[in-house]
């Protein structure tokens, strides 16, 4: 039976019907937005023990580490905005209705640690990450433990 | 010559219907064999896990009962040329459908395009082909 409808199947394949979803689909994971964050937190540690040091290739080292803080903070703020409006949906918020005001303090978040070098909103952008990371997978009924790459 | 068909097809009428006999689904074949039921190819993953990308469907079409709450069916999307495989999730008082993929993660239904009209339901879904 079961190799004659496949035999069908092959052949004379049915119409197509769209079990869809809208965009290139599916791939979603807190996990972007908190390796960014983590070099966020890494790029602020190595400024503040560069302070002080004024030889040429120290400002140099410097001067790196400010762009790639700049950069990386962008990419983990595209990262939340991204999860926040594409892949979270209304029906998410009757689980977790705190989900709007949690993205827009973590956005807010990515702001702070790219204008200053603050150790503590580093921090607390890392500890957000890890909030949104366990929101998303309660919303798949998936247990991942969340982990940090250093 | 007309001897000879018959002679052949009976034979062939008894393999068929051992082959069929005693599959739960053998009903829903017959049905299909005469014309009453649909199929139709899911694509994508909105239906995970009732069905997978890939997978064919029988479908009722043109039933006169009323469609309940836990039905899967085929409709028409109300903003797009594309046909698309849902499951009811709740009947609004004005006759309209509000419906669900079962993978809400990677679904795009009702909860964007809002509920549906009756109209625009193509039929329910009997069965895995």
């Amino acid at each position: 039976m079961t190799s004659i409808t496949s035999l069908i199947k092959q052949w004379f394949p049915a119409e197509e019907v769209h079990a869809h979803c809208d965009g290139p689909c599916g791939v979603y994971d807190p996990a972007s937005a908190r390796i960014a964050a983590e070099a966020v937190l890494s790029m602020t540690k190595k400024i503040m023990a560069l302070e002080g040091k004024t030889d040429l290739q120290s400002q140099n080292t410097l001067s790196r580490y400010i762009a790639i803080k700049e950069e990386q903070a962008h990419i983990a703020k595209t990262e939340l905005l991204v999860l926040w409006t594409d892949y979270f949906k209304p029906v998410h918020l009757e689980a977790h209705p705190d989900l709007h005001n949690t993205f827009w303090q973590a956005a807010k978040l990515c702001s702070s640690v790219k204008v200053e070098v603050s150790l503590e909103h580093a921090q607390e952008l890392m500890a957000a990450i890890e909030n949104i990371h366990n929101i998303f997978w309660a919303t798949k009924n998936r247990e991942v433990t969340y982990y940090t790459a250093s | 010559m007309l001897k000879t068909a018959r002679w052949l097809l009976l034979p062939l009428l008894a393999v068929f219907l051992l082959l069929v006999w005693g599959q739960p689904r053998s009903w829903e074949m017959v049905l299909w064999a005469l014309g009453r039921r649909r199929r139709f190819r899911v694509v994508e993953n909105s239906m995970l896990p009732t069905f997978r990308d890939g997978d064919e469907v029988l479908v009722a079409v043109g039933e006169k009962r009323p469609f309940s709450p836990g039905d899967i069916v085929i409709a028409q999307h109300p903003l797009k040329a594309m046909k698309m495989i849902k499951r009811v999730d709740r009947v609004l008082a004005d006759g309209r459908l509000f419906l669900l993929g079962d993978n809400p993660a990677e679904s795009s239904d009702s909860r964007a395009f809002g509920p549906v009209a009756p109209q625009l339901i193509i039929g329910r879904v009997t069965g895995k082909f």
